[in-house]
């Protein structure tokens, strides 16, 4: 018995994948064949292997940017951000600050005066006396 | 059509079932993974602004229709500036597709399809990773059916030929 050849094989194989009309001899002769079938089958795993290379990973796709949904909520988010900035400048201004001159100038450690039980500083350190052991940078 | 009216469900199911086969695409016509992945990106992004309604054929297909093109507008691009710096030429080409396709057998496949003729190569491409019918792959590339089936067979021949010596196929 001739077996076919390998590039009949390979023709057979590809017509396969495609679901195309093979030739009705090659097919009737690896029916029949063993050997032939088993090449066959060999060319087909090849093929599923060439054919099946897959990157690792996928890319990072944005889909939400074409969602109407998405963009509004983005939107929405993004506003929000906006005005409590705008909330938070607006409103610094009611906050009293003292002057740094008003914090009197004689009170040192080991000398607390208890007419000034807490005086906030002009750099908002709380500053309390007498309890606080006055160990804070840049507290006089 | 339903993922162009913003249904997330059939975007997903969408992108899920053919970006990996998108992306082995134009990473095996372009070398780079990055311009591969931008390259996917736009491809849906232009599908989901096409008009589909004179459109035939599977979405793989039409999709990977448009991951040709810009793979191959992009590969042109990339071998003109490759043609202007032969110091980048060498470590470009050789590195971004195989650092990033890990298995070692994959790799070896890819190497083989990348040394392929680059008419070979787009016919495999096109109808192992786009899903194209040879019918489509001629109107695409302008040429017979018939010679696409036997550009299709070389290809494939000089794929296993190359395994067979990288120890890859037996």
């Amino acid at each position: 018995m001739t077996h076919l050849s390998e590039d009949e094989l390979l023709q057979h194989a590809l017509d396969l994948e495609d679901d195309l009309v093979r030739r009705a001899e090659a097919a009737a002769h690896i029916t029949s064949c063993r050997s032939c079938a088993e090449q066959l089958e060999r060319i087909r795993g090849d093929l599923t292997i060439i054919s099946g290379i897959r990157p690792t990973g996928h890319p990072q796709l944005l889909p939400q940017r074409f969602s109407p949904h998405s963009v509004r909520l983005m939107l929405g988010a993004a506003a929000l951000v906006v005005l409590s900035f705008a909330a938070g400048y607006l409103t610094s201004g009611l906050v009293e600050r003292r002057p740094a001159s008003v914090v009197p100038s004689t009170l040192v450690p080991g000398t607390p005066d208890p007419s000034h039980a807490a005086e906030v500083r002009s750099d908002a350190t709380l500053v309390t006396y007498p309890h606080a052991v006055l160990t804070t940078p840049g507290i006089r | 059509m339903r993922a162009q009216r913003g249904e997330m469900s059939a975007w997903g199911t969408l992108v899920e079932g053919t970006q990996s086969r998108l992306l082995a695409l134009a990473l095996l016509i372009t070398g780079s993974r990055a311009a591969a992945e931008d390259i996917v990106q736009e491809t849906f992004s232009r599908a989901l602004n096409a008009n589909l309604k004179n459109t035939s054929g599977t979405v793989l297909g039409f999709l990977s229709t448009i991951t040709y093109r810009l793979a191959l507008k992009d590969a042109s691009r990339a071998k003109r500036h490759v043609d202007a710096d032969n110091v980048e030429l060498a470590e470009a080409k050789a590195n971004p597709l195989e650092e990033l396709l890990l298995v070692e057998r994959d790799r070896a496949v890819s190497h083989a399809i990348s040394e392929l003729d680059p008419a070979h190569r787009d016919v495999l491409v096109m109808r192992f990773y786009g899903g194209q019918s040879y019918d489509q792959i001629a109107i695409e590339l302008g040429i017979p059916t018939g010679t696409v089936k036997s550009r299709m067979f070389h290809a494939v021949r000089a794929c296993r030929e190359a395994l067979r010596r990288a120890g890859v196929l037996q």
